[in-house]
């Protein structure tokens, strides 16, 4: 950028900012999916291509949730002896709601999660179980950044969906974005993926200052960013684009399809709050972003508070375990109509994770320490869904990990790998989990694409 | 963007040399030679890779450079001005301590914060809003750098502890900030928000959680590569059973009579006291059978230990140097920690005696928080109520001071915060105009004459600290006319805070 930028530059760029504003003024006549005024033909989901891969909404539970919980093993009788208070009952046939309902005879989703039992029915929601990062580590950080990375190194500083869509083309040609994380850092799945950027409110889009100025001052930005270091100036220019989209989507009006509600009221008609409620947030935001068709096909939703150490309760409605678990369900939910009623579910799986599972036996304050191994859970309407996915490895005392957690019978990273080629049609697993020591197998989660 | 160059290997190498090198520090001061190379510093704007600027160690040290720093920094020489931020005391800080008189709970005990019976004053809203105030007006910038850094490294998230507690904590940590880092580390255990936080306060004989035990070890002391084990974040869980609150186990807590409330309460009947051994099976490895003795000969053996030397030395280097500091960068630290008896003025006195010749001094991008401050410190605003920095600005950032939820701590690295510019624009654009609510600038004071260049000498001296590259100048002199109109000067103050340079320390 060494081109001699006087005054009369200056206002030749502010004209052509203003041309190029009023260029993204005529784009917004396509208008986004969800305004009222649009209706679709039935082959609007086919801009992506009919036999193209799926947008992968990735979600991480941070925090370590408890996966004993989160679907129950209430056919291994060692997982009552183990938890006395915190366990939840196995299904019967009273009308007591506090306890499973049945899956297929041995695991049972909690109160909590039920919103996704008809989802589970209809085979699009799968549970994996015993399953998580082999390596031993109970610290967080250490095992979120392993898992992210796809990799038990240290120094490797690149995330796993990051490397997926660097070592793929884009789905959509000329797309400004390709993967967008919904938070205000962003996280290490999504670090070396090109066009990708965070979002801490995809609503506020202001670059302050004078409107009569803006487009000049931005020009300026531009050049001046252009020739700043590496990182900076990928950063920037992310910025610009994503301002540039999220203008011309009209967020703030956005309607979810379906009668779909995100962030529902709890049973006891209290709502959630904190991170419970950002996660509603944040898939109605991916959802938007998904239905407006502009290329981007990774989402990351990060969703705390997840690290139960005190007070579990799975029952109490403002218990972090509930609150956690109930908008992870419902808000799961609402995407699902949302997107099926759009026309867009097919093209789309969701994936959560978290870094480990809690000790099965209780801690002394109706809590959970660091443990190990976990469920994992796939929803999509090309997930072999309907099942609880891995080979059990039993709750007695002598079958656990280190004495007292769940041990891993499959590596988590065989279904992120299988995802990855069957649905995001990446065959280039080398590059997505760079470990020598590590083959992916396939388990049969879900359907190829 | 790596973040970590030295890695488990290296640690690993130091920690077996570790016995032999403790008090060698002439040895370190030779094996460094290589790194403060000497002679690399031209003249540039602070946070370019071209030059580190004269005033780099003003803008590592503090919140961002003001003239008068400069002007103080000119006056003394780099020596005298960073021993006068070493010994913070020793800096008048009246304007400051004027400002801070609208908060009321600073100097409050938790007894008294929860006693106030005064609903205007909220315990925790006034902790963010005070650190705001002294990262901004504070003479005693450093001292103001290192609550923060301790902040980070000491993690309790306000909303998962007890607000009555925070103004106990940041006092704590501003005390002992530089001083020994076992009376830090004691302090701010005893001090209970960290046990609060970490779940310690229910850890009982019989009734135990590791929350507090890990974090202990693996983020406050050793590092996650300390060399200890689950058994050992076991031992460290049992040791401090029993560590505790007076008052915890009252109820209703607002009606307490109790003037100890909230202070360190050790309860012997709720202490495991079975012997122990840490990190090893040898006699010295032992914690005898006993009450709170264990726990205080468990903190002083971590304080001392050279996994806690090479994590504290990482974190330092790293803070004041650069994002990938070198082994032997490190391990001088290690060792200034650990000849020291763990004093933290020496350690920071060893790192940032002369920066300017280390070669592993790099730009760092400032992390949102360092970026709103330093940009109100450079434009002299006139803060008169932080509530819009904070819920405007800081929050959109999402580096609110005390509400990082994991006990890791706001981030320091480029990666996690670069994406996010938007809102440190809208800042930029906004507060040269005089639109950010209770933040007034007087932008015409920042520069001597409206002349083109004479607006750009302003920003180079209250913003960039040293002359702008001719790129910069060229865009620069293309949105001002030979005489700048206000709107201009306005603008082009904008233009300079949005700036790469700006983001960049």
């Amino acid at each position: 950028m060494q081109r001699k930028v006087g005054c009369q530059e200056y206002e030749n760029l502010s004209r052509r900012g203003l041309i190029e504003k009023m260029g993204r003024q005529a784009l917004q006549g396509l208008a986004p999916a969800w305004m009222p005024s649009v209706t679709f033909g039935s082959d609007y989901r086919g801009k992506f291509g009919p036999a193209d891969r799926d947008v992968l909404i990735s979600v991480y539970l941070r925090g370590g949730c408890d996966g004993l919980t989160v679907c129950v093993p209430y056919g291994d009788p060692a997982y009552y002896q183990h938890r006395s208070s915190l366990a939840v009952p196995p299904p019967d046939q009273t009308t007591n709601a506090n306890r499973a309902v049945d899956l297929n005879g041995f695991f049972g989703l909690p109160p909590a999660m039920q919103p996704l039992k008809e989802l589970y029915d209809l085979g699009h929601f799968l549970v994996v179980h015993a399953t998580g990062l082999t390596n031993n580590t109970r610290s967080h950080f250490d095992a979120q950044q392993f898992m992210e990375a796809g990799k038990a190194d240290k120094n490797l500083w690149t995330g796993w969906l990051g490397r997926h869509l660097a070592s793929i083309g884009e789905m959509k040609e000329g797309a400004l974005l390709r993967a967008v994380g919904l938070s205000g850092t962003l996280a290490l799945t999504l670090e070396g993926g090109p066009r990708t950027t965070t979002l801490a409110n995809m609503e506020d889009t202001r670059y302050g200052g004078r409107s009569e100025s803006e487009a000049a001052r931005v020009n300026w930005l531009r050049q001046a960013y252009a020739a700043a270091q590496p990182g900076l100036a990928e950063a920037a220019d992310n910025t610009f684009k994503t301002i540039d989209l999220l203008r011309s989507l009209n967020f703030s009006n956005y309607q979810p399809a379906g009668g779909a509600q995100y962030n529902q009221p709890m049973p006891n008609g209290g709502g959630t709050y904190g991170s419970a409620s950002d996660f509603g947030n944040s898939l109605r935001a991916a959802a938007s972003l998904i239905r407006a068709d502009v290329g981007v096909e990774a989402v990351h939703v990060d969703f705390g508070g997840w690290d139960t150490h005190e007070y579990q309760a799975p029952f109490e409605y403002y218990g972090p375990m509930y609150m956690g678990m109930y908008s992870l369900a419902t808000n799961l939910r609402a995407l699902y109509t949302d997107l099926e009623a759009s026309g867009f579910m097919g093209n789309v799986t969701v994936a959560i994770v978290s870094e480990f599972g809690r000790t099965v036996q209780q801690n002394g304050n109706y809590g959970t320490d660091h443990g190990h191994g976990n469920v994992m859970m796939l929803l999509g309407k090309n997930v072999n869904g309907g099942q609880v996915l891995g080979t059990w490895p039993g709750l007695a005392s002598e079958l656990l990990h280190e004495h007292n957690a769940l041990a891993i019978t499959t590596d988590y990273r065989d279904i992120i790998a299988e995802v990855v080629q069957k649905r995001l049609k990446n065959t280039n697993l080398s590059a997505v989990f760079p470990d020598s020591g590590y083959t992916p197998t396939f388990r049969n989660a879900v359907r190829a694409a | 963007m790596s973040q970590n160059t030295a890695d488990g290997a290296s640690r690993r190498a130091f920690l077996q040399a570790g016995a032999a090198s403790i008090g060698a520090l002439a040895l370190a001061q030779t094996s460094k030679a290589q790194d403060w190379a000497g002679g690399r510093i031209q003249p540039g704007p602070i946070g370019t890779e071209r030059g580190m600027g004269t005033y780099g160690l003003v803008n590592r040290i503090t919140y961002g450079l003001t003239r008068e720093e400069a002007d103080r920094f000119d006056n003394i020489g780099y020596a005298a001005y960073l021993e006068e931020q070493l010994s913070p005391l020793e800096i008048d800080d009246s304007e400051c301590a004027s400002r801070l008189r609208q908060f009321q709970s600073l100097d409050m005990t938790p007894y008294n914060c929860l006693r106030g019976l005064d609903e205007s004053i909220d315990p925790s809203w006034e902790c963010v809003q005070s650190q705001i105030v002294r990262a901004i007006y504070s003479k005693r910038q450093l001292q103001e750098i290192m609550v923060e850094f301790w902040l980070d490294h000491f993690n309790v998230y306000i909303h998962n502890s007890a607000s009555e507690l925070m103004p106990t904590h940041i006092a704590t940590i501003r005390k002992y900030c530089l001083g020994s880092f076992h009376t830090l580390l004691t302090n701010v255990v005893k001090q209970v928000q960290v046990m609060w936080y970490l779940d310690n306060l229910n850890n009982v004989n019989g009734f135990t959680n590791q929350n507090f035990g890990r974090e202990l070890l693996e983020l406050h002391t050793l590092g996650v590569d300390g060399g200890y084990t689950q058994r050992d974040v076991e031992t460290a869980t049992a040791v401090f059973t029993g560590w505790g609150m007076d008052g915890y186990y009252e109820w209703p807590w607002d009606q307490t009579t109790n003037r100890n409330w909230g202070k360190f309460k050790f309860y012997a009947d709720r202490h495991d006291t079975s012997q122990r051994y840490f990190m090893g099976d040898l006699p010295e490895h032992l914690i005898p059978a006993g009450g709170q003795a264990q726990g205080d000969l468990l903190l002083q053996r971590l304080a001392t230990h050279p996994s806690t030397a090479w994590n504290i030395a990482r974190k330092l280097c790293r803070k004041f140097l650069s994002y990938e500091p070198s082994y032997n960068t490190i391990e001088a630290a290690a060792n200034a920690f650990l000849s020291s008896n763990g004093n933290i003025r020496t350690v920071l006195n060893y790192i940032l005696r002369d920066i300017r010749l280390s070669k592993w001094y790099k730009p760092k991008f400032k992390r949102p928080y360092h970026f709103t401050i330093s940009s109100l410190r450079a434009m002299k605003a006139e803060m008169t109520d932080s509530e819009s920095i904070i819920w405007e600005l800081l929050n959109n950032m999402r580096q609110v001071p005390l509400h990082w939820a994991p006990p890791n701590g706001y981030p320091d690295a480029m990666n996690v915060w670069v994406e996010n510019l938007r809102p440190r624009w809208y800042m930029s654009f906004q507060m040269p105009m005089n639109w950010l609510w209770n933040a007034r600038v007087d932008v015409y004071g920042l520069f001597k004459d409206r002349t083109r260049d004479g607006v750009i000498r302003g920003i180079e001296r209250n913003l960039f600290g040293g002359p702008m590259s001719a790129v910069r100048r060229e865009q620069f002199r293309g949105v001002l006319n030979s005489t700048a109109t206000n709107t201009q000067i306005r603008e082009a103050f904008g233009l300079a805070l949005a700036s790469p340079e700006f983001q960049m320390y």
